[in-house]
């Protein structure tokens, strides 16, 4: 009861601050620029626009997709593997002279760039045959075997008009956008809920409050778990609140064109792929602003460590465990990453909740080492 | 009803803040006199459990210090600098701290707080925002959450700090009546904070206890050490060189001196409890002086 009422507590305060409201502006600016900028939701495809990508199916174009694949691990040196997390799997000098030698002899004399199917001198099934080879090689599961391989091209106005029109009768399309918007609000969860979370703590010392709570008897976890809580549910909202404004977008809009949308994906890929973000958002910054007693500190070390994920990871594909936020910019392949996705997403939860107790303990710590007077500026 | 601490130390690296010190404190208000600096805040902070001692015991009423989690509950302080949320109202600032303190019930709570609200005279203040309130009020709202937990102990630091007269006896006043039942230790450098409410008083100075007793005791063992003297005026700079000087007043030919001294000049005054920690300060500590000047600003 005590902890409920704290935590109510916690979300009255933020529904009054003033850096909250900022927080709101902001989310909202961010969903607005760059999230409906793009979403197309259930309007039929625009002939003069470029959508999305596509699994090539001719041999022809997969060679030619293959041959790229190839020359790419063979400049980065490295090839994605997922088990299930995806991780770069660094090749070997020798493994590197055998992709050189293939991908000469699969097309000799030509600029990656410029490169067509009559370029290449090797048929699909020897290329396939390499590529799994090499797959074998490096342990399985990577981008070249046959469980990974895609080979993927730009969509044609066309094909969009089909995968829109599949979309929108069986309901998937709303799980589209889901991801796309989860995407984007990851990005402000990982950006902007540091300016919230890095003062919950701190904000004791700042008002000269602390004393007076380190000397109440409430339990330290008690405290901190509704600090946390409290934030957590605050920031949620905002973003459930965005997903509630899709939803209902999508709603009307299935009316008038006469499709079928599922009314929880919103929320379904707001609380599986963002909240994770948000609760590592919030607590990682009570621990560092808690230890090192100062929450400027906290915010540019969160805010450079996500401007450092960001600029380092590709729109889609990429879930490793130092991903915190997930990137999932595109309208394919879902499946093929969800169990990544998965992975990643239960990780952040788990290494949220170690970290809580951890940001617990150095507050109890901290509450038995109160200096002196004169020793605290007095 | 007691607080006993038994060789209590505390270092902060090469700064001695107590030097291992006893001290008995019994029910009613004791008084912690000391200048800034002394280490009255390092002992209150420990007597909360907020600051561990390096050495020694200590108990409040025979629960060993160690055990912080009963000491939180029986043991209540008003830091120096109180401060809260200034965004909360009165009555929002007294149920944070009530859940805080573990009062589960709403309908308990509401009745625990306008009873305290009541009693501190700031019942009809309870919607007001504490940045809105005066230094008196904050102090006063301070008292009622630190007695929201109905403590057995409470550790007042610096109460007056701040406040304009009227307020510190109000204030004081406050302090007496609750301290009926309880142990109230009130610390401060403002001997006009202990003079009228506190029977049995310590001193402390850089870490040492240097009297410990009743009020009554100190002033007697002041006696015949406070003098006034008559002095013209060209006098006083060398009578400032000679003695500690209390306080100078102007008269007829010149200034009357009130200062400590064993030698029998001028007229024996009874002394005052300022006169009297003042004289126990300066037989304690040959530098001292510069502490008199402070106290007497």
């Amino acid at each position: 009861m005590i902890f409920l009422n704290l935590i109510v507590s916690e979300i009255k305060y933020q529904f009054r601050n003033t850096t909250f409201f900022v927080f709101i502006i902001v989310v909202v600016l961010f969903y607005s620029y760059q999230y409906c900028e793009e979403a197309n939701r259930l309007k039929p495809p625009d002939p003069n626009l470029v959508y999305s990508t596509i699994e090539a199916t001719s041999k022809e174009e997969k060679l030619v997709l293959g041959y790229k694949e190839l020359y790419g691990s063979l400049k980065s040196k490295n090839v994605i593997k997922y088990a299930p997390i995806a991780k770069k799997v660094k090749l070997t000098d020798k493994q590197l002279q055998h992709i050189e030698k293939f991908i000469v002899n699969m097309a000799p004399n030509t600029n990656v760039l410029t490169i067509e199917p009559k370029d290449i001198k090797i048929d699909y099934e020897s290329m396939i045959d390499y590529m799994n080879s090499l797959d074998s090689e490096l342990g399985g599961n990577t981008v070249l075997g046959p469980k990974y391989r895609q080979f993927i091209r730009a969509m044609t106005y066309e094909e969009s008009l089909i995968e829109y029109e599949s979309q929108k009768d069986d309901g998937k399309i709303t799980a589209v956008y889901a991801r796309m918007l989860a995407d984007y609000l990851g990005i402000s969860a990982g950006l902007f809920v540091v300016f919230l979370s890095s003062f919950s703590l701190l904000r004791d010392k700042y008002w000269r409050t602390q004393e007076l709570i380190f000397s109440s008897n409430v339990k330290s976890i008690v405290y901190v778990g509704a600090k946390f809580i409290g934030l957590f549910i605050s920031v949620m909202s905002v973003f459930l609140t965005i997903g509630l404004i899709e939803t209902t977008i999508f709603l009307f809009q299935a009316n008038m064109y006469n499709a079928t949308v599922n009314f929880l994906d919103f929320f379904k890929y707001i609380i599986a792929w963002v909240a994770p973000t948000v609760m590592f958002g919030i607590i990682l910054p009570m621990l560092i602003a808690i230890i090192a007693e100062n929450s400027i500190f906290a915010i540019v070390v969160k805010f450079c460590m996500t401007l450092i994920l960001l600029f380092n990871t590709e729109l889609t594909g990429q879930y490793d465990f130092t991903r915190f936020i997930i990137r999932f910019n595109g309208n394919n392949f879902y499946q093929q990453f969800a169990s990544a996705i998965k992975y990643n997403r239960l990780f952040y939860v788990g290494i949220s909740l170690m970290l809580i107790l951890l940001t617990t303990f150095i507050w109890e710590v901290k509450r038995n080492k109160v200096m002196g007077g004169i020793l605290h500026g007095n | 009803m007691e607080i006993r601490l038994n060789q209590v130390g505390k270092k902060y690296k090469n700064i001695v803040a107590l030097n291992e010190i006893d001290l008995t404190i019994p029910q009613g208000m004791f008084g912690i006199l000391g200048p800034n600096g002394a280490g009255k805040t390092t002992l209150m902070k420990i007597l909360m459990a907020l600051l561990p001692a390096d050495t020694g015991e200590i108990t409040i009423n025979g629960i060993p210090i160690s055990q912080r989690t009963k000491i939180r509950e029986c043991v209540s302080y008003l830091p120096q600098e109180f401060s809260f949320y200034p965004y909360m109202s009165v009555l929002e600032a007294m149920d944070y701290m009530a859940l805080l303190v573990g009062i589960k019930s709403v309908v308990k709570r509401k009745e625990i707080i306008n009873e305290l609200l009541v009693k501190v005279n700031l019942i009809k203040h309870k919607r007001k925002k504490f940045k809105t309130l005066s230094g008196g009020m904050k102090r006063r709202l301070g008292i009622a959450i630190a007695l929201l937990k109905d403590p057995k102990v409470l550790i007042v630091d610096e109460p007056t700090a701040g406040l304009d007269p009227d307020e510190r006896v109000r204030f004081r006043t406050l302090l007496s009546e609750f301290a009926k039942d309880r142990i109230v230790v009130l610390s401060t450098h403002i001997v006009g904070d202990i003079e009228h409410t506190c029977k049995n008083i310590a001193i402390i100075d850089q870490g040492n206890i240097i009297f410990c007793g009743e009020r009554q005791h100190l002033m007697d063992e002041a006696l015949g050490k406070v003098r006034v003297v008559e002095i013209k005026c060209e006098e006083l700079s060398d009578i400032q060189s000679k003695y500690y000087v209390i306080s100078i007043n102007e008269a007829n030919s010149g200034y009357s001196v009130k200062l400590i001294t064993d030698k029998k000049i001028g007229e024996e005054v009874k002394p005052n409890m300022e006169d009297a920690y003042l004289v126990k300060m300066l037989s304690h500590t040959s530098d001292a002086r510069s502490n008199f000047q402070e106290l007497l600003c």
